[in-house]
């Protein structure tokens, strides 16, 4: 199919070359053709002319002879022999002229110039056939007059001449049939001479309208071809010369393509060789050297595993044989996005691409596409990544839907509340540099109140979004000025939260038909406050414990939890997560510490929540760690290493003046800041939070021994 | 940790701060004085979007869609006027002011996004067209810019095709 | 078109037979299903059909096997190998041995409906 297509495509391309040298050859074959019958026709021509000049000194030859004859024979010879010169003339030149006549007359061979024979065309216009007639008429009763001196001894009369032919004449004619003939000679010699001369003369009008026609001919078909010449001249190094310009111009086009496209593009032949022309960008994409006509395989061999090489070259063959559908076996492809390493170990990953090239319908090349798709590959793991994270901590949720739908929902409209909050703050900003730095202040705490509650809750989503988003903060603090591009970056951030606050509640919704199918348990009201608070604030005591490497165990006392107001319990938990936060991680030592110090390795927390007078519904709240308790010393020297105070400045502050500053945005003894702690944002929060409910915060601490802080409110 | 922060949004303070900063410029531009952040918040798409009295919005479509609001009072845009020796303060020539601003912000957009958002011609509003505008986005961005002791505001309300 | 249907798994084979009765491909008509590669070979060489789809993973006899028994039987078979096979090389074995394509599981119907068209002409 491909065959035929490429023929009509060439006979398209060649057309007007094509038509023109048949024009030529056609011209030719006729200005030959007509140049041969023409030359024939003017030898044909040439003889008649020459046999009618003939026949005109033929008829005066009879004349003649007969003349002399008639002499012979009145001068005594009496009788005639056959020896008679005039006689024999006679008898030569009569056939001679009769059969001339004749061939004028009817076309036949006679004899010529030479005597050889000779064929005689008849002649053609009807002038020349008038004369042939009229000569006919005086001449056949001439010829009637002339036939005793053909008798023959065997009696017969034969004028005709044939070769070779032995012939006796009779000689018998006497004088008066010759007189009668010279008589008849005399009177009509001039007529056939006449005529003669006037058929002569017609024929060769007719030889010269020939060769004027040949002429004619010859030029028009000369003048054809050469216009035809031209014209194919002209065509064809036009055609070329437009051919060339294409082709520089095809190949210019082809240079630009593969000096500008990013990809590499290649060609490799059976024999898996480059072609001579590839894209600029190969090497750079290879990186590494690239010649024409280099050896593809020894190429990748360097960049891959064995494995992949051994694959790619069996692929690459398939490609090659025509059994396999090319676009069904695309997926097998071993180098797509390939990771490949170069010399200096810089992992990368290639997208090698193979297409096969047809030629006349046969696969001739494959054209081979590389792209660096690093950057790709790498954002699109890192998407795997975070979707398999994430979808981890949908698991997580969801299974705390399960067990804690009330925590859940609690959370959800806490954070929701927070977020809230934060946005309506950030919209009434006043734009004073102090007002901002406030407004800093109170959505670190914010945040910080809510990282502490996605922590206790194990959702792990919010808690690093809450971290990441903390962390951005306090660049923003420490460098004592919030600027307007900073409100543009909250925003963005209180934004993802919204989104994951949404992304939480459609996990909530899905799963309140199963909720509302959910049986109520045996537990009372009361003891499931209890049993939440305690499931709450266990496993992140765990958890940081194990983070940070601390031994701890905690004891509850909190069975008059379930009596309070639900709003007092939701407040009391994000006091105990952030204190308990501390506790692990400000107060208790790591156990080499404790055991340095004499303590058991195992460190205690105690929490615990008692009616301190029932009847006035007085309550208290406290949680307790046997660490290392709060050192004024420690608040003073981080209050210095910090540069918010002079040495001098903190020397002067009294030990509750120091204490209380731990409870002032900012501040926090830890050494590093981790998601747990050391942002000097907890405490902050907790005295938030116990405003909140109307209570008042105690301390109590004892350096190395425990610190306490207790809550006390009413109900 | 602090990559996974903006993982769930679908929007980029970069592209907040190409139309905050080119509405910066065109201050810059034209009277030599820089319009500053004051303040950014979200808005509640249950409420209206909180525009000022003229409004120029330009509709984005392509990898990103939604609209660009640019709003202001009439008090900047008659300074604005003044400055650019335009004695005429109609209701007209403001709304062409701050159809103008609008059309700056087009033009940014266009040469920073590129074939990513088709942006269109600015289209402005006064306070009675603008009423009950309603945003896309469950949160449409309200960025507060302040010229001299004026006030303007860029709503951002444009998602990111899924 | 006669088909042969070669996968170890039934969910595999009855997927293959529903997509084809659903897209109303009138040429196919399914001729067997093969649960092993003999027993493939066996169905084939009973019916020698047009087109055969072709499991790797197999017991007995695995995919690559069955595709060379197949070719020596009839060297211009159609073969589709359909497999979940990460490993290319074993993939690409079998297109060696003769097979024409290759589809990936988990496929859908189009992109069945597609290979197999492909595959015919």
């Amino acid at each position: 199919m491909a065959e035929t297509s490429t023929t009509r495509l060439i006979l398209r391309k060649y057309r007007a070359i094509i038509i023109a040298v048949t024009i030529f050859a056609i011209c030719d074959i006729g200005v030959m053709g007509t140049n041969f019958y023409s030359s024939f026709q003017i030898a044909e021509s040439a003889v008649s002319i020459n046999l009618s000049g003939r026949q005109r000194m033929l008829s005066q030859r009879t004349t003649k002879a007969l003349l002399l004859l008639q002499d012979d024979i009145g001068r005594g010879a009496g009788v005639v022999n056959g020896d008679i010169a005039s006689l024999n003339e006679l008898r030569f030149v009569v056939p001679l002229f009769n059969e001339t006549l004749r061939g004028f007359r009817d076309g036949a061979t006679v004899r010529g110039g030479d005597l050889r024979p000779v064929f005689l065309v008849q002649v053609e216009t009807p002038a020349s056939e008038d004369f042939v007639r009229e000569t006919y008429e005086i001449w056949e009763p001439y010829l009637e007059k002339l036939r005793p001196l053909f008798l023959r001894t065997d009696g017969t009369v034969k004028i005709d001449y044939v070769e070779n032919e032995k012939v006796n004449y009779a000689n018998s004619f006497n004088e008066a049939e010759l007189a009668a003939a010279v008589t008849y000679a005399r009177e009509n010699n001039l007529k056939i001479l006449n005529l003669m001369n006037d058929l002569t003369t017609d024929l060769e009008t007719v030889a010269d309208q020939r060769a004027v026609r040949l002429r004619i001919i010859q030029l028009v078909g000369l003048t054809i071809a050469l216009f035809n010449v031209i014209y194919t001249l002209f065509k064809s190094i036009s055609d070329l010369v437009r051919g060339d310009r294409e082709l520089t111009k095809a190949r210019k086009e082809t240079t630009e393509i593969l000096s500008t496209v990013k990809e590499g593009l290649f060609l490799i032949d059976r024999e898996h060789k480059l072609g001579s022309q590839f894209s600029e960008s190969l090497s750079t994409v290879l990186r590494r050297n690239v010649e024409p006509e280099m050896p593809f395989l020894p190429i990748l061999k360097s960049m891959v595993p064995q494995a992949v090489y051994d694959n790619t070259r069996d692929y690459i063959e398939l490609l090659f044989g025509d059994r396999v559908k090319e676009s069904l076996v695309a997926d097998l492809n071993p180098l797509n996005e390939v990771e490949v390493e170069d010399n200096l170990g810089v992992k990368r990953y290639l997208n090698f691409n193979f297409n096969r090239v047809l030629e006349g319908g046969a696969i001739s090349h494959l054209l081979v596409t590389v792209q660096d798709v690093t950057e790709r590959v790498s954002l699109e793991r890192q998407l795997d990544e975070a979707k398999d994270r994430s979808r981890k901590e949908v698991e997580v949720l969801l299974n705390l839907l399960q067990k804690e739908p009330e925590m859940l929902h609690q959370f959800f409209n806490t954070t929701k509340g927070v977020l809230e909050q934060i946005n309506e703050r950030l919209r009434n900003d006043d734009s004073t540099q102090e007002g901002r730095m406030h407004l800093l202040a109170f959505i670190m705490r914010a945040i910080h109140g809510i990282k502490g509650e996605a922590a206790a809750l194990g959702a792990e989503m919010f808690e690093s979004y809450a971290h990441g988003f903390e962390q951005e903060l306090s660049v923003m603090r420490d460098r004592g000025e919030v600027r307007g591009e900073d409100f543009v970056r909250i925003t963005v951030l209180l934004d993802g939260f919204y989104e994951r606050l949404t992304s939480l509640s459609g996990i909530i919704t899905r799963s309140a038909a199963k909720a509302k199918d959910h049986t109520p348990s045996a537990v009372s009201v009361e003891e499931q406050t209890e049993l939440s608070f305690k499931e709450n604030i266990e496993p992140l005591i765990r958890r940081i414990a194990a983070d940070s490497g601390r031994d701890v165990s905690v004891v509850f006392d909190i069975a008059d939890i379930g009596s309070l107001p639900k709003r007092i319990v939701r407040e009391l938990n994000s006091i105990a997560i952030q204190l308990v936060r501390n506790a692990v991680k400000h107060g208790i030592e790591t156990p080499q510490e404790r055991e340095a110090h004499g303590k058991p390795r195992q460190g205690l927390i105690q929490i615990a929540c008692h009616a301190s007078d029932a009847t006035a519904d007085q309550y208290e709240f406290f949680v307790r760690d046997d660490g290392c308790g709060i050192s004024v010393a420690r608040i003073r020297e981080k209050l210095v290493s910090s540069g918010q105070m002079t040495e001098e400045q903190a020397k002067r502050l009294s030990a509750k003046e120091l204490i209380m500053k731990i409870f002032e945005p900012g501040f926090s003894t830890a050494s590093e800041a981790d998601r747990d702690a050391g942002r000097g944002v907890g405490m902050d929060v907790i005295s938030e939070k116990v405003l909140k409910i109307n209570g008042r915060l105690v301390l109590d601490s004892k350096v190395g021994e425990f610190t306490e802080f207790r809550v006390l409110f009413e109900a | 940790m602090a990559a996974d922060v903006t993982a769930l949004s679908d929007i980029d303070e970069r592209e907040i701060q190409v139309f905050v900063e080119a509405v910066s410029r065109y201050f810059s531009q034209i009277t030599g004085q820089k319009a500053e952040i004051r303040a950014a918040f979200l808005t509640n798409n249950e409420r209206a979007l909180p525009v000022f009295e003229f409004t120029g919005m330009i509709k984005i479509s392509g990898d990103y869609y939604g609209a660009i609001y640019f709003s202001t009072d009439r008090f900047l845009l008659s300074r604005l006027l003044q400055i650019m020796n335009e004695p005429r303060h109609g209701e007209e020539h403001l709304l062409d002011a701050v159809g103008e601003i609008a059309n700056t912000l087009a033009g940014n957009a266009r040469q920073h996004f590129g074939e990513m958002m088709e942006v269109s011609v600015p289209l402005t509003m006064d306070g009675k067209e603008s009423k009950n505008l309603k945003g896309l986005r469950d949160r449409p961005y309200v960025i507060m810019v302040r010229w001299k002791q004026y006030e303007a505001s860029v709503i951002i309300d444009i998602k990111r095709k899924k | 078109m006669k088909l042969l249907i070669v996968d170890d798994s039934s969910i595999i084979r009855s997927r293959i037979a529903r997509i084809l009765s659903d897209s109303r491909l009138p040429a196919i008509q399914i001729v067997g299903m093969a649960r092993t590669g003999t027993e493939a070979v066996a169905l084939f060489q009973q019916h020698t059909p047009d087109l055969v789809t072709m499991d790797l993973t197999m017991p007995e006899m695995d995919g690559v096997e069955s595709t060379e028994a197949m070719i020596t039987l009839k060297p211009d078979s159609n073969i589709l190998i359909i497999s979940a096979l990460s490993d290319k090389a074993t993939a690409i074995k079998a297109l060696k041995k003769g097979a024409k394509g290759f589809l990936y599981k988990p496929f859908n119907d189009e992109q069945l409906i597609h290979a197999l068209l492909e595959i015919m002409e």
